[in-house]
């Protein structure tokens, strides 16, 4: 279990964040314990009564043991807030029982804390609170961080570095959220983009397939055999009851007979089965599921392809050619084909707006692929390029 | 401990490296910026506090000698990327150095936590080496604390503890942000990761899109329309602003690369011409996989897409059988479905081999795609898998 840990630590770059999320609470809560553990024998030195002692140490063991149910049962976000919550009353417990270099480190900790979660909120609050404690503690109780021989003003010095610690870490927050958030959009963006590429991939496929005269490769008895084997096989060794899978994957078969939407719409099939249907949904072979998109991006791994050129993810015309004359070509065929697509769109997929003329650079940023200045040429000239595509239709 | 598991497509290496080159320059800035407050503070201090001129000059030459580094290494980040990186390398050891020689300069507890803000504005670059060099940095500057300055110590130590404990303290902060820093750092390389490896899917999805279109004779079989439309356009647009019309004869030699006109031919009638154009001018082509081709399926596939403000701070883009929401006997279901499929291949597309199959889930991102203990049972079990497909497919997986 612990090999398994350290080796997803070691590998957190291909976890999602919510998997992250969860190594992150539990690295926090064994930080925490090992803090706890040591604060037991170093509360010899707290000016607190035995029974406070006793209470705190006991509340917090309490705590940790919340946390590790709230992990248990998937409860992440909330194990977040009762950890940072944690890591402050440890910091109030250490304020107010020594007046020290100690329970001042213990303002950094609790920040260093809250930081590794990155969450900007939580930050804002709950480090906001840590800052003001900390400020009122190094002000009010200079006399415990401060000797005689100090240099001048050292009490603000102690204040100056938190607030630095502070304010750095809400700017490298600030800096990550907006790094993210920009990854995040292009990431979305292009994953929708390459679903319709594997839209008009499942397409041809299946058209192959028709011109081929051969059966979709859920209907194939090999297929079912093979799959209904294997999910037996595995089974056995994780549940309880193994064979009881045999039934999920009859209904996954199933659901391709019918079809999803219309299993969802049968009032006569239970509520558990529509949600276990909806879950299989995702996984089903006949549609460009998530399924579908995992093969593909498997397949294509082995697919040929150029060797890699410093250009290869741009699709500027700009790095294509130079000469403004070419890039209003490349425009004009671009244009051309584009209309095309849409027409044969709305023959094929017998779009509802028939009639309407629709944007043909829709949802797309021009910047991405043009010019300035074959955009320009594409605004001062409108219309005529409009019309005359219009007549060509 | 398992070993390194590594992206299914090397390609996007280079991606990731553009992507990390593209965030440092802005976060060189913001370490810069906050290392000119810090030297701001200080000197100021200094002068408000009436240290001696002799004291502040040589501290204030440390500090902008290393903002002047920062500087030009920063500058001529533009004209090779390896600049950028000996930078950070230098700020991190600047940064240290500073902070170490002004605990000395001062002898005071009180600037002992600046080690801390040292740490974290390093810890800035999200960069391994970088944490490797501040833990050794901060390790040193306490012992040598210790050591050497004790008597900076004793004043935090009158009540309680010992040089242990403080020594220990400060450690075990430290491990806290090591691993801080560690999984922040990774965490960066997972977003990094995905862009870069979506970018490669993007181009190979092309790849196969186009192939596939030809495959299946749904390829635009009018394409020489479009260089009829444009020319028409062009001719329009000529007249329309009263000058020669520079763009026919660009288009006739894209029309006879298209009729598969040979080269010497072309080269004859377009005396103007290279050999240099006419590869350009491939590029240019709006059939055949060129990269215009290209382009203009990316841009038909574009005009579908649009990103919802909350989908960006969504998961659900994350494609991978070992979702936590899930049962068990989904996450097999999925698992053997994929395994199952990928063995008996689809028509149209290229049967993968066993050996590519097992190589790749075990191997590299896909491993964290499917649920640890299904992975374990395929790992521990692969020629019972193998056993069972041979036995399914009357023919048997391609070996």
């Amino acid at each position: 279990m612990i090999r398994d840990f350290l080796n997803k630590v070691f590998n957190t770059e291909f976890l999602p964040m919510s998997e992250v999320r969860k190594i992150k609470v539990w690295l926090v809560m064994g930080f925490l314990a090992i803090l706890t553990i040591i604060t037991i024998p170093y509360s010899a030195f707290f000016d607190y009564s035995l029974a406070m002692k006793i209470i705190t140490i006991s509340v917090l063991f309490l705590l940790m043991g919340f946390m590790y149910l709230l992990v248990r049962i998937k409860k992440p976000l909330l194990a977040i807030q009762l950890s940072i919550i944690y890591s402050i009353l440890l910091m109030l417990y250490y304020t107010q029982g020594v007046n020290s270099f100690y329970a001042y480190i213990f303002f950094y900790i609790s920040l260093s804390i809250i930081i590794f979660y990155q969450e900007l909120f939580s930050y804002l609050v709950y480090g906001t609170i840590v800052l003001v404690v900390g400020g009122y503690y190094t002000v009010a109780f200079r006399d415990g961080l401060v000797t005689a021989t100090d240099i001048t003003g050292a009490a603000y010095v102690y204040l100056a570095i938190l607030i630095l610690f502070y304010i750095i870490n809400l700017i490298h927050i600030l800096h990550n959220e907006k790094i993210y958030t920009d990854l995040n959009y292009d990431w979305v963006k292009m994953t929708q983009v390459i679903h319709s590429y594997q839209d008009d991939i499942l397409y041809y496929l299946e058209d192959i397939r028709q011109d081929a005269h051969k059966a979709p490769i859920y209907e194939n008895l090999e297929f079912q055999k093979a799959a209904f084997e294997l999910s037996e096989f595995i089974a056995k060794q994780i549940l309880k009851d193994g064979s009881e899978i045999v039934n999920l994957m009859d209904l996954y078969v199933y659901i391709h007979e019918k079809g999803l939407n219309n299993l969802l719409k049968n009032s006569e099939i239970s509520v558990s089965m529509k949600k276990i249907s909806n879950m299989l949904g995702k996984y089903l072979l006949s549609e460009n599921t998530d399924m579908f998109s995992m093969i593909i991006n498997f397949y294509i791994r082995f697919q040929e392809t150029d060797e890699y050129k410093e250009n290869r993810y741009s699709y500027q015309i700009e790095d294509i050619t130079d000469y403004k004359d070419e890039q209003v070509i490349a425009f004009c065929l671009i244009y051309s084909y584009l209309t095309y697509e849409i027409e044969k769109d709305k023959m094929w997929k017998q779009i509802e707006r028939l009639d309407e003329d629709v944007n043909i650079f829709e949802n797309i940023e021009l910047k991405e692929f043009f010019s300035n200045e074959v955009i320009a040429f594409y605004n001062d000239n409108y219309e005529m390029i409009v019309n005359h595509f219009s007549e060509k239709k | 401990m398992t070993r390194k598991k590594t992206y299914a497509f090397q390609e996007i290496e280079q991606y990731h490296e553009y992507l990390e080159i593209k965030h440092l320059r802005s976060k060189n800035l913001i370490v810069s910026g906050v290392f000119l407050i810090m030297f701001i503070l200080t000197i100021s201090y200094m002068f408000i506090t009436n240290y001696p001129i002799t004291t502040i000059i040589p501290l204030s030459i440390g500090m902008i000698g290393l903002l002047v580094i920062n500087f030009i290494l920063s500058a001529y980040g533009d004209e090779s990327n390896s600049y950028l990186r000996v930078n950070k390398y230098m700020s991190t050891l600047g940064m240290f150095t500073m902070v170490s020689a002004m605990i000395i300069i001062f002898r005071s507890p009180s600037l002992i936590p600046l080690l801390f803000v040292a740490y974290c504005v390093c810890a800035i670059y999200q960069d391994i080496k970088v944490i490797i060099i501040s833990n050794i940095y901060f390790v040193a500057a306490i012992l040598v604390i210790v050591t050497t300055f004790p008597e900076l110590l004793v004043s935090i130590n009158v009540s309680n503890g010992t040089n242990f404990s403080i020594v220990f303290f400060s450690m075990l902060f430290l491990i806290m942000l090591s691993v801080s820093a560690y999984i922040i750092t990774k965490e960066k390389s997972f977003f990094y990761n995905q862009i870069s490896n979506s970018k490669e899917i993007e181009y190979r999805n092309i790849d196969l899109l186009l192939k596939l279109k030809y495959k299946s004779g749904k390829d635009d079989k009018n394409y020489m329309n479009h260089y009829h439309n444009a020319n028409e356009l062009l001719k329009k647009f000529s007249e329309l602003i009263e000058l020669p019309n520079i763009f026919e004869e660009k288009i006739n030699i894209l029309i006879d690369l298209e009729n598969k006109v040979s080269d010497e031919e072309i080269l004859e009638k377009h005396i103007d011409f290279t050999m240099k154009d006419l590869d350009r001018f491939r590029k240019l082509l709006i059939s055949n996989n060129a990269k215009l081709n290209r382009i203009a399926v990316k841009m038909s596939n574009t005009r579908e897409s649009k990103v919802k403000k909350r989908e960006i701070f969504s998961a659900t883009h994350f494609k991978s059988f070992n979702k936590p929401s899930e049962s068990y006997e989904t996450k097999i279901i999925a698992f053997v479905i994929f395994y199952v499929a990928l063995k008996k291949g689809f028509i149209g597309i290229d049967k993968l081999s066993d050996k590519d199959i097992y190589n790749t889930i075990t191997n590299t991102d896909y491993f964290y795609y499917i649920d640890s203990k299904i992975m374990r049972i395929y790992q521990e079990n692969s020629d019972v898998f193998d056993a069972i497909i041979s036995d399914a497919f009357s023919k048997g997986g391609k070996k």
